[in-house]
């Protein structure tokens, strides 16, 4: 069961209304390597995870990714929020506008909707953990060209945080692909 | 503490605590980490009760007391607390 907690992971301000920011921004939340994928990857994997502390990992980093989502869900929805339908074409927003108006959708940067595809559960560990691992770094340069992308002080530091959050998500479950190779006692020939 | 000031003293030793299970999750033998780990989580009870005192419930389904008026309704959202 998951309980909902009624804040955020961490403080999410915004100096000013940005629409092509949100429109870049909203890939972490429904885009391939973001937020939602993340934690649908994790919290997926771990019916079928075999080592005990890998499984408990799964589940720990999953329900962050799910807070996650909220900090990038509330970031767009300040971006976003008073922005007139002609200020929402004027910024490539016109055909959300005409699907979603203000809503938040679960799309890549380009408004390509969420596929389970974006996801994997092969059901052995190592080829699962090694897709974790391929994830939160991809899920990290995103963030690094998000940045690259805004010069709104308020957004970087979220973004910086959640990038941070990435690294440590990424080096626990390398601990984690070690222990499960260990436990295989694998043979790695390159 | 203002409300602000306890909400973000609450988001620090949450994250904390977050790092922590991280840890112990790949680490479940260093005993000074699980030490570390509950005197975290006591000071997140105490927090969590000053801040449900001055704003009012954090989770529902009886996780959090309600006070005698029912304010979930009425307390704001995350995504529309102005920081």
């Amino acid at each position: 069961m998951w309980i909902y907690e009624k804040k955020l992971e961490i403080p999410v301000r915004v100096s000013k209304c940005d629409l092509q920011m949100a429109k870049f921004l909203i890939t972490q939340y429904g885009g391939p390597d973001g937020e939602l994928s993340a934690a649908l990857r994790y919290l997926n994997q771990r019916y079928t995870m075999p080592n005990e502390r890998a499984k408990a990992l799964l589940t720990d980093i999953g329900t962050e990714e799910l807070g996650h989502l909220e900090v990038i869900a509330t970031l767009v929805h300040k971006l976003v929020k008073g922005a007139t339908p002609q200020e929402m074409r004027d910024a490539g927003l016109g055909s959300h506008y005409a699907d979603h108006d203000r809503a938040l959708f679960y799309t890549d940067a380009s408004g390509v909707p969420w596929t389970a595809a974006y996801i994997q559960a092969k059901g052995d560990p190592i080829a699962d953990l090694a897709e974790d691992i391929a994830a939160e770094e991809k899920a990290r340069a995103t963030y690094q060209w998000l940045i690259n992308l805004t010069d709104d002080p308020d957004v970087i530091e979220v973004l910086k945080f959640l990038r941070e959050r990435e690294i440590v998500h990424s080096q626990r479950f390398r601990e984690a692909l070690f222990i499960v190779e260990e436990q295989y006692n694998t043979r790695k020939y390159f | 503490m203002g409300q602000h000031n306890v909400l973000h003293r609450l988001q620090q030793v949450q994250f904390a605590l977050i790092e922590l299970q991280f840890y112990l999750d790949m680490n479940p033998d260093d005993q000074r980490a699980v030490q570390q780990y509950n005197c975290l989580s006591d000071e997140l009870h105490h927090l969590k009760h000053e801040y449900e005192a001055a704003c009012g419930p954090l989770m529902q389904f009886g996780f959090s007391n309600s006070p005698n008026r029912w304010v979930w309704t009425s307390t704001p959202w995350p995504w529309e607390i102005e920081y």
